[in-house]
């Protein structure tokens, strides 16, 4: 029999919803750990930092301090492969958005002896380490968590999704948020995967899987700017589970 | 006896990176603290300038094991300020999508965060191979839970449905069936879960705490009524300020949360069931009559057991509310002035607080938000003081196997509290 994987989850900053997805997983989670041997997940057992190398680590959160870039590269340095598990992972997701701020306003709004408080800009892993795999989403999507653990246990490449957000959405024949309400959907850019979850519950995409590749960012602006939606709204939009990379914006 | 400081790093089974620093002289405490290294996130500072109509979905991100309780809080604050009444039906099913986060949250902390210390071993994963009927319950009472709150919200984690104003969505007619069927066996799993942990083997500590809970004239208050302490006093979220303030201390790295200026206080299961015992339905009361607690509840250990009657109290509910479906208009339409809304809401973990003040355009001019975790921080490092001198004669691994046991039973919530808290990273 083949050793089983060994498997570390860690959290930088974040909500810990990624990790609770895994719990999520309820009773399918003891068949995963059939193949996987869970060798760190501190939010549900005692487990202390492993010292023995791991086969992947799912790493939840943004980077937004110098201690959580050594921890981040002390995990690197100890996984074979690693997975950005989550908008705050894969792009720094909401956290980014007081990267906006001058540094030092956001601290003295939250605390009244900012001082003590240290905390720079947030940022998705792949800015201090190479990142082996992106599980998208805030939070990630069960289904895609499943396929890139038995992904790795097969030692295969884990699946990427190829498709926005817009193309599920059309597939599952919802009404479109975007033409028939005027309100700006990030669908047509986004990455899909989740199953359009939100334009299926009458609620426009508001990107929380970030940019797809390939895809014109800037045509959608302009359509909806073609549709009458505030500039004040466009730039809301464009900032939140991701900053977009629009000119001029 | 000669002085010692006992550490608990990264403190396990709970959510978030917190650690807590006792220092004991003469069998006594001489200082507590229960110090949060996780990072702050400044939500009250990046919602400044986003749009009010948001609050809802970006207050979800600060919890993810209770983001319903954040979504519900942050509509109603903004409805308030707006003075958008909502219809009672909307308000029901509201009720039963906080009922599956609180029951989500409790068969987390049950049997995944808690039973471990009691069981023996250091996860329920290690246990499944020795217990697997017992993990699989708890399994099944999360899928349950999780069922319900993707049922009426989209998601369990960062539910979408919810939105100021309403739903945008109706849950379907066509999954009630299978929803019902879920909830009426999972009644049998947590009534097993009452007697399962009333088994359990709970440490002697009985200190006086002062508990606040929301509370209502109708039935278990969850997510309408006014706050309500042990201590006589009743206030409502606009004059919530009045009552609970926040310092900073020295020696200290948490801000306080103080009732009345002088006191810790207690939110939570605990509080709910001491305050609102006689609105509990009556398969909960038998529930905690055969598992042998009444109220007043005063040892924090027991928790464990009153978190599982909430479970039974929440699949009764639900059951109940949704009946044979729930219409529910479409939302209410927003239409913004320069307002300002607050909200009290009771989380899985206690007593929410959410508060607005937007402009005309909708924007969002300040926030303030104080979570349950917050409200206990004081609380937890008092029950310190007064449990150690009692089992000072513990060796030091002993001692913090028991302290860990007292930080859990409050089932904190650190990503939720860190904007509350005063933070010093002291990572080692």
């Amino acid at each position: 029999m083949v050793d089983k994987l060994k498997v570390g989850v860690f959290k930088l900053t974040s909500c810990s919803g990624c990790q609770m997805v895994l719990v999520h997983l309820e009773e399918s989670l003891l068949e995963v750990l059939k193949h996987i041997d869970l060798k760190y997940f501190r939010m549900v057992s005692d487990d202390d930092l492993p010292n023995e190398p791991l086969d992947a680590a799912l790493v939840e959160g943004a980077v937004t301090n110098e201690e959580e870039a050594a921890m981040l590269k002390k995990i690197r340095r100890l996984s074979r492969f690693l997975v950005a598990t989550g908008a705050c992972a894969a792009t720094g997701g909401v956290n980014a958005m007081k990267n906006i701020t001058p540094e030092g306003e956001v601290e003295s709004i939250v605390y009244s002896s900012p001082e003590y408080v240290r905390s720079g800009k947030a940022f998705g892993l792949n800015e201090y380490v190479k990142v082996d795999a992106y599980l998208y989403g805030c939070p990630i999507d069960r289904n895609e968590l499943v396929n890139t653990l038995m992904s790795l246990v097969l030692r295969v490449p884990p699946y990427i999704p190829g498709l926005t957000v817009c193309m599920e959405c059309k597939m599952k024949g919802n009404e479109c948020v975007f033409l028939t309400r005027r309100e700006p959907c990030l669908g047509p850019v986004t990455v899909g995967g989740c199953g359009a979850l939100c334009p299926s519950n009458n609620v426009a995409c508001e990107g929380c899987r970030g940019v797809l590749k390939g895809t014109n960012v800037n045509g959608l602006v302009s359509a909806w700017e073609k549709a009458g939606v505030s500039p004040e709204l466009i730039r809301i939009k464009l900032r939140k589970y991701t900053v977009y990379p629009v000119a001029g914006r | 006896m000669a002085d010692r400081t006992i550490v608990y790093e990264y403190i396990s089974r709970v959510e978030g990176q917190g650690s807590l620093e006792v220092t004991i002289s003469g069998g006594e405490v001489v200082d507590a603290k229960l110090k949060i290294f996780e990072a702050p996130r400044f939500f009250e500072a990046f919602l400044r300038g986003r749009k009010a109509l948001e609050l809802p979905e970006l207050t979800a991100r600060i919890c993810g094991i209770c983001p319903i309780a954040h979504v519900i809080t942050a509509a109603k604050a903004v409805e308030n300020a707006l003075e958008i009444a909502l219809d009672e039906k909307t308000i029901a099913l509201r009720k039963a999508l906080a009922l599956s986060g609180i029951m989500q949250s409790h068969a987390l902390h049950v049997y995944f965060l808690a039973a471990p210390d009691f069981l023996g071993y250091p996860s329920a994963i290690a246990a499944s191979k020795d217990l697997a009927d017992v993990v699989r319950r708890g399994f099944r009472l999360k899928r349950v839970a999780n069922m319900v709150s993707e049922y009426i919200g989209g998601r369990a984690v960062h539910p979408v449905t919810l939105t100021v104003g309403g739903f945008t969505k109706p849950p379907h007619a066509d999954g009630l069936e299978k929803v019902h069927n879920a909830l009426e066996n999972a009644l049998r799993d947590a009534l097993e879960t009452v007697k399962l942990v009333s088994g359990f083997n709970y440490p002697e500590f009985e200190p006086n705490h002062v508990n606040v809970a929301l509370s209502s004239g109708d039935g278990y208050a969850i997510t309408e009524g006014f706050a309500k302490a042990s201590s006589g006093e009743y206030f409502e979220s606009r004059d919530y300020r009045r009552y609970v303030s926040e310092e900073q201390v020295p020696h200290s790295n948490t801000k306080r949360s103080m009732f009345k200026n002088n006191s810790a206080f207690e939110v939570g299961p605990v509080s709910r069931f001491n305050l609102n015992y006689e609105s509990l339905c009556n398969t909960a009361k038998e529930a905690a009559e055969k598992a042998g607690i009444k109220p007043p509840v005063k040892n924090p250990f027991k928790s464990t057991i009153v978190r599982a009657v909430e479970i039974v109290q929440a699949i009764e509910e639900m059951r109940s509310i949704l009946g044979e479906g729930v219409s529910i208009p479409p939302p209410r339409k927003t239409r913004f002035r320069q307002s300002s809304g607050s909200a009290l809401t009771e989380a899985p973990r206690g007593l929410l607080y959410h508060s607005y003040s937007i402009d005309r355009d909708g924007n969002v001019l300040n926030a303030d938000i104080v979570t349950p975790t917050a409200h206990n921080s004081w609380r937890i490092e008092r029950d310190v003081f007064e449990l150690v001198p009692s089992v000072a004669h513990l060796d030091d691994e002993s001692l913090k196997r028991l302290l860990g046991m007292l930080v859990r039973a409050y089932d904190p919530c650190i990503s939720c509290s860190v904007h509350a808290f005063t933070v010093k990273l002291n990572r080692t």
